[in-house]
């Protein structure tokens, strides 16, 4: 009786280390289900820089930070949800490529009536002058594509040093 | 031999392979036919990057504005913040306990925010002066509520809307209501019963207003217009008396009317059966029968209308009692 | 409160009766702002679409730190001279015009939507309701392209000269151009001479556009597009021909504008004011010499008067231009004068180009003084507005200021003439760029020389450097009137002006500059003193680091600084108490550029080296003393001898006799028992004696023999 009961448990350990399933115990493992966007690894040697963005994670948007796109859509009754998200998508994409390696802060939308005012801080990489027909370009190009007034509000900063945050 | 003495600091470890190096680029000036160094991890190359030219930047505007300037000039319309003109030392940021928080120059949280830069109140002021001439009077006569209740009965509310969008269209601007008091329509009993069972829910008790919405219609002035003859024809159509509005029977009626009903019939049967007169009346005299004859009973009355015209609440219930003790004799009420 | 309601309700009825009465004839009587019977709202202000947001933009005055709206405001995007503030605006405008071709070249992209499948669709979508004109692509003409009349209309309209005429070409080879439209493509190419217009959309290009003087000969293309329409015209309109003949003379064709003018009459057919205005503007280039050309002009109007055709302000104005082209003096100034007299008897008033001719006429460089500019200010001043309605509108301005500022020099009707440019609107009247920078030259030259120094203060400071950076010539006016005034802060401010700008590699200006701080550095407080040192010094690494940067690229020989200037660097940078101080390194290096021979030229004023070099031996610097002394005396300067005896006597403390004795003592003794310093100041002694160095003991003896000679 003894001998079965304890080769019943030896059998049943057995099975339980052979089948991965059981053992990995997964019907009682805490679900998958986290926030991993917008959230940076600590690096071993701590010199991975870290704008006050990207610094904060994103519960602490409206507490410790804003938000980047400023329109009415989210109102009660606002109109053109879907296409001022993409037309800011548009955007964002636009300035990180005719601005390449040049924007150092996320790009910020503001929209007023008809009027878009797109910010954002840029590194004093190149020249003025080349600065200035960049300027022109996407001010005019992309008035031209979303069909309203775009003024570009730019702060120029030396190197991407001035808006780190920390170091992580 | 001076360079070793200088290099040669106490606590310091010295990097014998760079002396050794020296040794040897020393020894090359003056015999090339020694071994050249192996540089396998290229370590010096890479030093020489090039070297970027920092860019001369003017001074900050902000340092050179005067403190009694005139703001409304330097920032006369909506605008992102920029450090170098904006003569203010901002910090905005959240830092652990012990930390400053970053400074004004390159944080993009307060370009972020909207700022109200350019609506300074002494801004504010000048604009509205400005503006001042496009003004009309308030009428003088209208300076209550009262009166413009008075000489304007008829309310019009429609809506307009401005969305950050480059369209200008949105669907909520055609909805027109119109709003008017019971009161100021010429209506007597009929017409205002009628009117009311026509107008429906569109009526509100406590604050005597009849309210009628339109936006089936794509265009507000074609809603504006359909209001308008929905209260024409509503008002016309209460005073119109109809044939069938003779079959109107005790039940439709709105409001209870004593005479007609079933309590009065109670009360006279009771006085009767009290009084020792057993009868049987018909409809018609039991309507016609005068009631002064009993005594409270004109009391008795008014307390059943009122319970079922006003509905029920602890003065009408009170008073219904107290009536119908007076009428049967019995003894008041002792709380 | 009973009787109140009463009443009211009296009144209310009455001003029932009173509201129907008042709404019609509200209408017609003056309404003001206020309700008629206290129940109806008053009538509504009348106004336009944009009148609000004008009246706003009115509470916003001039901020004088900021820089033009068109640049952006960010410290590495403000320019701060006049290269770059062209080469900003011009660049920005490049950018645009790029977006602006991508905009036309894919202009599938910008105004059609692709469905997602199945359908794969392509429906035209605009992103705006109401759509915006403005963002959409604009038509690209080429040969293949299917155009209608609509297309040529279009082009017209737009004033797009190429467009049209590749357009009318395909037309006019495939069907037929109806006539209007033949006229009006005719205007056109009469107005533009068939040469493309810089577009209206390119203001920066406009404004920047090169102040080439048109040469008044003739341009008119002959034999083009528009002779041949104008020739396939038949029959030819009226219309036509004042075109072609405005368009001859605008460009200077005058001898066919006129033959063709006597044509039309002979024909009779009857021509416009405007032709009229036109031809008196060219009548100059038939005839030669004075007397036969006023001749021709009263031909001319005679000959309008005949035809009937009354004059406008534009006919006084094309007679001024002819007037004022044919040179100056006594005669063709009082014709001037009758023709404006007699247009004001017609009651018609001299437009603002017609007063830009008077003064060039009168105001000339080498002509006597006539005030012609007081009576014409007042005249402007009494005016409502000036509306531009001429071309040459825009030269008014400036030449005004000019005569203010060379002509007649005064500072008062100068101020007036800035005053009626800043009233109002007018401010649009100064034309381009380069007009703008000639009116604040001369502005600033005026005020520099004829208007009191705070004046002159605060005008330069609301100027510079946001709306006008000084030229090199009145950079020095500006030195020059600051040095008179003694404003030593001001003028160590310049140099970092003079930096910013790109002037500093102007080697003049910069010893203009140091001969000024020179001038006026004793009077000076101690902090400005200091900043006038740092300036002197700063001129000095400047040469050297531009040395440097183009070493390896030197187009342009680099103008290096002259001994004077280095001279003066020394004096100033000398005046410091201190020995630790930077200033005396930087005298040492000025002194060993002068050494070194890199400055150019003879210091003017040695003994400012001399009191140096005492000064330094008194500070404790030998070195550099004994640099000066030696200095001194391989320039051969007289001076150089008691220089020598005196800065010996004061670094080793001793009175001026037993120094001239210890000179006449041999090399080696010296050798012995001087300071190094000392030695050399004793080698330079003997060689400004002799002029050669001692180191034999022969020379010791001819230095006695001179020494008794002394």
């Amino acid at each position: 009786m003894n001998s079965s009961i304890f080769k019943l448990i030896q059998n049943v350990s057995a099975v339980s280390k052979s089948s991965a399933i059981l053992s990995s115990q997964f019907h009682t493992s805490p679900a998958l289900c986290r926030v991993v966007s917008g959230k940076y690894r600590i690096t071993k040697k701590r010199d991975k820089p870290l704008t006050y963005e990207m610094a904060n994670p994103p519960h602490y948007i409206a507490h410790r930070k804003t938000w980047n796109s400023w329109n009415t859509s989210s109102l009660k009754d606002g109109l053109r949800r879907p296409e001022t998200a993409l037309e800011d998508e548009f955007i964002r994409r636009f300035m990180n490529g005719t601005w390449h390696g040049l924007v150092c802060s996320e790009i910020i939308i503001k929209r007023q009536f008809n009027h878009i005012r797109v910010a954002a801080i840029i590194r004093r990489a190149v020249s003025p002058t080349k600065m200035y027909f960049l300027l022109g370009y996407s001010e005019e190009l992309m008035a031209n594509w979303l069909h309203c007034p775009v003024t570009l509000e730019l702060q120029t900063v030396d190197s991407f040093k001035d808006v780190v945050f920390k170091y992580i | 031999m001076s360079l070793f003495m200088k290099r040669n600091k106490p606590g310091v470890v010295f990097n014998t392979q760079i002396l050794w190096r020296l040794n040897s680029t020393v020894a090359e000036n003056k015999d090339e036919e020694e071994f050249r160094v192996l540089d396998i991890l290229k370590k010096k190359d890479s030093r020489q990057k090039r070297i970027v030219r920092r860019a001369e930047v003017a001074p900050d505007r902000a340092e050179k504005m005067p403190t009694d300037q005139n703001w409304g000039n330097v920032w006369p319309g909506p605008r992102s913040f920029h450090p170098s003109s904006v003569p203010l030392p901002i910090r905005q940021g959240y830092v652990p306990k012990g930390q400053v928080p970053p400074g004004k120059k390159a944080n993009a949280e307060l370009m972020k925010i909207p700022n109200f830069l350019h609506l300074t109140p002494p801004v504010i002021k000048r604009q509205c002066e400005a503006i001042r001439k496009f003004c009309t009077e308030w009428p003088k006569l209208l300076n209550s509520e009262e009166a413009i209740d008075k000489h304007y009965p008829v309310e019009i509310i429609t809506s307009d809307y401005c969305h950050a969008s480059p369209t200008i269209r949105n669907p909520m601007a055609r909805v027109v209501t119109l709003r008017i008091k019971l009161a100021n329509l010429d209506l007597d009993k009929h017409a205002k019963d009628k009117f009311l069972r026509l107008v429906g829910d569109r009526y509100d008790e406590k604050t005597d207003l009849v309210t009628l919405t339109a936006d089936r219609c794509p265009l507000r002035k074609q809603n504006l217009d359909y209001v308008n003859y929905l209260l024409t024809a509503a008002y016309h159509e209460a005073w119109t008396v109809e044939e069938w509005e003779k079959e109107k029977m005790e039940d439709d009626m709105e409001y209870y009317v004593w005479d007609n009903n079933q309590s009065k019939r109670n009360l006279i049967d009771w006085y009767h059966r009290v009084s020792g007169t057993e009868q049987v009346l018909s409809d018609e005299e039991y309507r016609n029968y005068d009631i002064s004859s009993i005594p409270h009973a004109k009391e008795y009355k008014e307390a059943v209308s009122n319970l079922f015209n006003e509905g029920e609440s602890e003065e009408t219930i009170e008073k219904y009692g107290g009536t119908v003790r007076k009428l049967l004799g019995l003894p008041e009420r002792t709380v | 409160m009973y009787s109140n309601i009463v009443i009211q309700r009296q009144w209310a009825r009455l001003a029932g009766l009173f509201r129907t009465l008042s709404s019609l004839e509200g209408q017609k009587l003056p309404v003001g702002r206020k309700s008629i019977d206290g129940i109806s709202p008053p009538v509504r202000i009348s106004r336009s679409s944009t009148d609000i947001l004008q009246a706003l933009a009115a509470t916003v005055g001039v901020d004088p730190t900021a820089p033009h709206f068109k640049y952006h405001d960010d410290p590495f995007l403000i320019p701060q001279s006049n290269y770059r503030k062209r080469a900003y605006a011009l660049s920005a405008e490049a950018g645009r015009k790029a977006a602006s071709w991508i905009r036309d070249e894919q202009s599938q992209l910008f105004t059609t939507r692709e469905w997602d499948p199945p359908m794969k669709m392509k429906t035209p979508y605009h992103n705006a309701d109401p759509p915006i004109d403005a963002f959409n692509p604009r038509p690209i003409y080429n040969d293949e392209s299917k155009v209608t009349e609509e297309d040529l209309l279009y082009t017209i309209q737009n004033a797009l000269l190429e467009d049209a005429i590749r357009v009318y070409q395909l037309l006019s080879a495939s069907e037929g151009v109806n006539d209007d439209l033949k006229l009006a493509l005719l205007q056109l190419l009469c107005f533009y001479n068939e040469k493309e217009p810089i577009a209206a959309e390119w203001l920066e290009e406009r404004w920047f556009a090169a102040a080439t003087r048109e040469r008044q000969a003739t341009t008119w293309r002959l034999g083009g597009l528009a002779d041949k329409i104008f020739s396939a015209m038949d029959p030819k309109t009226p219309e036509a021909y004042c075109t072609v003949i405005q368009g001859m003379a605008k460009y200077y064709q005058a001898e066919r504008a006129h033959a063709l003018a006597q044509e039309a009459m002979e024909k009779g057919i009857p021509l416009s004011t405007s032709v009229y205005n036109a031809l008196l503007s060219c009548v100059g280039f038939l005839k030669e010499g004075t007397t036969l050309r006023i001749e021709a002009l009263k031909a001319l109007l005679s000959q309008m008067n005949e035809q009937g055709i009354s004059p406008n302000s534009d006919t006084l104005t094309s007679c001024l231009k002819s007037i004022s082209a044919w040179g100056g003096g006594k005669a063709l100034q009082t014709f001037a004068l009758q023709i404006v007299a007699e247009f004001k008897q017609l009651n018609i008033q001299p437009g603002l180009s017609a007063y830009y001719y008077l003064l060039c006429l009168f105001c000339k460089e080498r002509g006597p003084r006539i005030d012609v500019l007081t009576t014409i200010l007042n005249d402007l001043e009494g005016r409502d507005s000036l509306e531009p309605t001429d071309a040459m509108d825009t030269h008014f301005f400036i030449t005004a200021m000019g005569v203010c500022s060379e002509h007649l020099q005064n500072i008062d009707l100068a101020d007036r003439v800035h005053a009626l440019l800043m009233k109002d609107d007018n401010y649009r009247l100064v034309g381009d760029a380069y007009k703008e920078s000639i009116y604040y030259r001369h502005l600033v030259s005026v005020a520099c020389r004829h208007a009191p120094f705070e004046k002159t203060a605060q005008l330069l400071d609301t100027l510079i450097p946001n709306i006008y950076v000084p030229e090199p010539s009145v950079m020095e006016e500006i030195i020059k009137t600051l040095e008179l005034a003694g404003a030593g802060d001001r003028l160590a401010e310049v140099w970092s002006q003079l930096v910013v700008f790109g002037l500093a590699k102007r080697v003049k200006l910069v010893e203009r500059l140091l001969d000024a701080l020179c001038n006026c550095y004793t009077y000076q407080d101690e902090e400005i003193k200091e900043k006038i040192r740092s300036a002197a010094a700063d001129m000095l690494k400047f040469g050297q680091m531009v040395q440097e940067q183009n070493e390896p690229e030197s187009r342009t020989p680099i103008q290096k600084l002259s001994a004077s200037a280095l001279t003066n660097i020394i004096e100033l940078c000398a005046d410091v108490k201190d020995k630790a101080d930077e200033s005396w390194e930087v005298v040492g290096e000025a002194l060993a550029r002068l050494r070194s021979e890199q400055a150019s030229g003879l210091p003017s004023r040695p003994e400012v080296i001399s009191s140096v070099a005492k000064k330094a031996a008194t500070y404790g610097k030998p070195g550099l003393a004994a640099t000066a002394v030696t200095y001194l005396a391989e320039c051969g300067f007289e001076e150089a001898t008691t220089a020598c005896v005196e800065t010996l006597g004061v670094m080793l403390n001793r009175p001026t006799d037993e120094v001239q004795t210890l000179l006449r003592e041999p090399r080696s003794s010296l050798e012995s028992s001087l300071h190094p310093s000392a030695l050399v100041i004793a080698e330079a002694f003997h060689l400004a004696k002799t002029g050669a160095p001692i180191d034999s003991s022969a020379s010791s003896e001819s230095d006695s023999e001179t020494s008794d000679d002394d």
